[in-house]
């Protein structure tokens, strides 16, 4: 019985730790920290603003254009929301030494082409050419949301422009968010403690999902991963470079 | 009338309901289908348009600096009338790979003038510009992706037979020849 509860807790914890975060980080270049600091700026701004944006780094890019891997997978992942499409994608392949920062339809007004290759060339590449993948990636996405956030006429006080978060530091809210976590799981687990029907289904779904994305990840490799977005679309805005 | 009669009679009703209705049913989805492709045309335009927009202003910019390559500006207007003018989508999509070839030279000379490629404003529009080509591939593939859908449906039985009575046609593949896909990959490292 407590094995039982032990794995169904577990299964709920890695459900609800895949639908919260915005980075996803197959190459390894982000330490836990700043992955972190990336996951609260962009939390911060969706509060504000209800856009989307993910971080994704890629081992390589099984050999497709870094234009057509961003596209595709945008689509797939579906950042932003359904019919506004104002997500954005900032996707980093170090082993092609690419990048890309995909808009979507809904914030391409908010974000033109020219202003993302000036962010690009400003903020980002500068790093990634002294192999600073980190503090690229920070200011890049710091420079991203806030001059969005500006150009809709948003302020986001708990960003400021100049100053960036310390890295090595825990933000304060998401270790609140932590113990809030917590007694959510403990309140669930007590849930399906009493009630057994409402654990059946719950395992019974949890299965029905699993088989689901199995299905979508044998479809296409682009599926799976990040989840929680809101299904938004993108037509290639942005831009991409090298370094 | 004969109970025999009435069940052939009713049997006969039911088979003639039941190809109204998958009648009506082929119908509606080719119609749906057929407003798929045109809906990503619609978008395919929209991105042709944008970089049709953006030319006059790229254009201004290099003449600053390169004013004495003739041929290439000439070449540019020329291929933006003729897009301009188009009408048919096939018309559309030659225009547009035309426009697609002289924009490819004219970032090929761009190269030779350092002082341009340092210029801000020129980057910016660099970047629209490889933006906008990005768009359009986009949505060629989209457009590519519903056109392969629609033209399978029209020419697979039994929809085949709808698609004839509608009068539908193939729809066109918008295809990028060999030669304008490789140049336009707009490239600008900061040195």
């Amino acid at each position: 019985m407590i094995k039982k509860l032990l794995i169904s807790t577990l299964l709920i914890l890695t459900c609800i730790s895949f639908s919260k975060y915005y980075v996803q980080d197959d190459a390894k270049i982000i330490p836990i920290n700043e992955e972190q600091i990336l996951e609260k700026i962009i939390w911060e701004w969706t509060k504000q603003t209800k856009h989307q944006m993910a971080i994704i780094t890629v081992k390589n890019l099984q050999g497709i254009s870094i234009e057509e891997y961003a596209n595709k997978k945008f689509s797939k992942i579906g950042i932003g929301r359904k019919e506004k499409d104002d997500g954005i994608l900032f996707l980093i392949a170090p082993t092609e030494k690419e990048i890309k920062i995909e808009v979507g339809y809904g914030l391409e007004g908010y974000l033109p082409d020219g202003l993302v290759g000036e962010i690009r060339d400003k903020y980002i590449l500068p790093h990634f050419k002294k192999n600073d993948y980190v503090n690229g990636i920070l200011m890049g996405t710091q420079a991203i949301i806030l001059y969005e956030a500006k150009n809709e006429g948003i302020t986001l006080p708990q960003i400021n422009s100049g100053t960036l978060p310390e890295t090595g530091t825990v933000p304060k809210n998401s270790r609140a968010d932590m113990v809030k976590g917590f007694f959510i799981i403990v309140f669930i687990v007590f849930l399906l403690k009493r009630f057994p029907t409402l654990r059946s289904i719950l395992i019974a779904s949890i299965f029905y999902n699993m088989g689901r994305s199995g299905y979508r990840s044998s479809y296409s490799s682009f599926g799976g991963g990040l989840g929680g977005f809101g299904g938004g679309m993108s037509g290639g805005g942005g831009a991409s470079g090298s370094w | 009338m004969s109970k025999q009669s009435m069940i052939i009679l009713g049997s006969i009703i039911g088979v003639i309901l039941l190809c109204i209705m998958s009648y009506i049913n082929m119908h509606n989805s080719l119609v749906s289908l057929d407003e798929n492709v045109n809906s990503a045309w619609a978008q395919v335009e929209n991105q042709m348009q944008r970089r049709f927009d953006l030319i006059p202003n790229l254009v201004n910019t290099v003449k600053g600096y390169a004013s004495h390559e003739k041929e290439i500006f000439t070449n540019i207007a020329e291929s933006r009338a003729k897009l301009g003018g188009a009408s048919t989508v096939k018309d559309k999509i030659n225009a547009s790979n035309s426009m697609e070839g002289a924009l490819s030279r004219l970032l090929l000379v761009v190269e030779n003038y350092p002082d341009l490629k340092a210029n801000s404003n020129f980057t910016r529009l660099m970047d629209e510009l490889a933006g906008s080509e990005n768009r359009l591939s986009v949505e060629r593939r989209r457009y590519n992706e519903h056109v392969k859908i629609f033209n399978k449906k029209i020419r697979t039985i039994p929809t085949n037979m709808v698609a004839k009575r509608m009068d539908f046609e193939r729809k066109e593949f918008f295809t990028v020849p060999e030669v304008a896909k490789v140049v336009p990959t707009v490239s600008f490292k900061n040195n």
